[in-house]
């Protein structure tokens, strides 16, 4: 019997890879590099637009504030499905590339936390020293850029929820291919459209104001954005677990 | 350090496709063993599987007496390299240093060496390496793993011959100092067949035969000879291929001889000679032999 022979003493990897890990931010912070160099570029040009025009009526970064979420939901989809391969036949189980990816996405999400921060500050000293009003037109837990806890807070939870959703968007890709992966988006961008919808959903964004919604206080905003995170996150570890080693375009 | 195989009654399934039905075999330790079947046979799947790269539909696979599938331990220790490679879309260096990082009995020394055999481009990138060299990629990667079950699954297919028999030398070099399971699978069978110590025969999806490749050579001869000599020796024999060469015939024939036959042959000047296994696996998969 097979089982009667003794275990050989084959070292295990961690559960988290560490150099797996510093590729995955590596690749991250490039690619971030030039999202926000784009970010940037574009709240320079609304803001020279606006003042040859109709002027500055309200916070260019908090009009522009959706946009880094949708790069991380990109950048976090990317992540689930581009190593994985090479991962699991180089010998990683699933695991542990499902818990390295997350130690990536929460990196991410803090990083982008804190460069909204940052710029919500900068903006506040340049809309203080003209005069502007730093009026904030879209949904947030807060009012206005200078309450660095709740922009720092509602900010790390949301993009948590939707990097993880990323991931769990990618693994259902990685588990049922390309087509299977597109049809299973029913299931897997839910949690990340409940994340969205909970920010969006409030009464200070158009459409909340449109459909009379007052949406939740900034505690239980953070307690739905931080279980939305786990739902993705179990859901990327249950698809990841039956995902074949194979390219995506070949798996049936 | 090597592991041991057991599968039973392993089944997969793709769909309404069936790859492998009821396959159960057992891989000893520190055995070479050559896979053999044609194209669809199930090859690809059984190793797949083996290596945890997919699950079986149902059945059951132990690789050194657990299940592979997720297991850290098995599967650092297994190492599957499939014909162009499961690189990430690194430069070389970064595809050794990826594989340096997962497998606990990496050999960076063998793996130079290696790389300097194969006058590998340590700083190009995969997608720009021909064919040619992401095999070798892929045949560095497997040595230099030291796995204690290593599978190569047609992964030298697109070596050139100069390439591939210093993969063979390689390969035996490095199993003669590191004895491990190793499991090729190919269709080149005239050129691995020596390296092989056993041999699984898989079609449709079963197994056909797991035997000793010495046992499965016996199981015919081939007699060279004058034509006419030859002809008048094997009638009534079953004859399963002919080359001729001028007026000199080599037949192959399965089954034991004849009493007496080998005596007959010397007499009559003729010369007995093991089987090639390529003649024998043509041979035990041709459609009238199956079943």
């Amino acid at each position: 019997m097979t089982t009667a022979l003794s275990r050989h003493p084959v070292a295990a990897p961690t559960e988290v890879d560490r150099r797996l890990l510093a590729r995955l931010v590596r690749w991250t912070a490039f690619a971030s590099m030039w999202a926000w160099g784009g970010i940037t570029l574009v709240a320079w040009g609304v803001t020279r637009s606006n003042l040859g025009t109709m002027g500055i009526t309200e916070s260019v970064i908090g009009s522009m504030s959706m946009t880094p979420r949708n790069f991380i939901i990109g950048f976090a989809i990317t992540l689930a499905v581009g190593w994985f391969l090479p991962h699991v036949a180089t010998g990683g189980t699933r695991r542990s590339y499902v818990s390295t990816t997350t130690v990536a996405v929460v990196l991410m999400a803090a990083a982008y936390a804190v460069l909204l921060a940052a710029a919500f500050r900068i903006e506040a000293a340049l809309y203080a020293a003209n005069g502007w009003p730093a009026v904030i037109n879209t949904g947030h837990v807060f009012t206005s850029g200078e309450q660095v806890g709740l922009v720092l807070a509602e900010s790390f939870t949301l993009n948590l929820a939707l990097g993880l959703g990323g991931v769990a968007i990618g693994s259902g890709y990685r588990r049922w291919g390309g087509w299977g992966g597109t049809y299973a988006l029913a299931v897997t961008a839910l949690p990340a459209l409940a994340a969205t919808a909970v920010i969006e959903l409030r009464a200070s964004s158009g459409l909340g104001e449109a459909l009379g919604v007052t949406g939740l206080d900034a505690p239980a905003t953070f307690a739905v954005l931080a279980v939305l995170a786990l739902a993705s996150l179990a859901m990327a570890f249950r698809l990841a677990h039956g995902a074949p080693a194979r390219p995506v375009g070949a798996i049936r | 350090m090597s592991f041991a195989v057991e599968v039973r009654d392993l089944s997969v399934r793709y769909g309404r496709s069936t790859a492998l039905e009821g396959v159960s075999l057992r891989l000893e330790p520190g055995v070479i063993y050559g896979l053999l079947g044609r194209n669809g046979a199930g090859k690809t799947s059984l190793l797949s599987t083996i290596a945890a790269f997919q699950r079986a539909s149902s059945g059951t696979v132990l690789v050194d007496g657990e299940d592979p599938y997720e297991n850290a331990r098995v599967m650092a220790g297994t190492c599957l390299v499939r014909e162009g490679g499961d690189f990430p879309e690194e430069r070389v260096k970064g595809v050794l240093d990826f594989a340096a990082r997962l497998r606990p009995l990496w050999d960076a020394e063998l793996a130079a060496r290696l790389v300097d055999r194969f006058e590998l481009p340590l700083d190009k990138k995969v997608t720009q390496l021909s064919r040619g060299k992401r095999s070798a990629l892929g045949v560095v990667v497997g040595l230099a793993s030291r796995a204690p079950l290593t599978m190569f699954d047609e992964a030298y297919l697109g070596l050139d011959a100069p390439s591939r028999y210093a993969f063979y030398e390689a390969l035996l070099e490095d199993y003669a100092e590191h004895p491990r399971t190793i499991v090729l699978s190919s269709h080149l069978i005239e050129e691995v067949e020596r390296l092989f110590e056993r041999v699984i025969i898989l079609d449709k999806g079963a197994v056909l035969l797991e035997e000793e490749a010495e046992s499965l050579r016996s199981r015919g001869r081939t007699v060279t000879g004058p034509q006419e000599v030859v002809e008048d020796f094997v009638a009534g024999m079953r004859v399963v291929g002919r080359a001729q060469l001028g007026r000199t015939l080599q037949a192959t024939v399965v089954g034991d001889l004849p009493p007496g036959a080998e005596q007959r042959a010397a007499e009559a000047g003729l010369e007995l000679g093991s089987v090639p296994l390529q003649d024998l696996f043509v041979h035990l998969t041709s459609k009238g032999e199956r079943g």
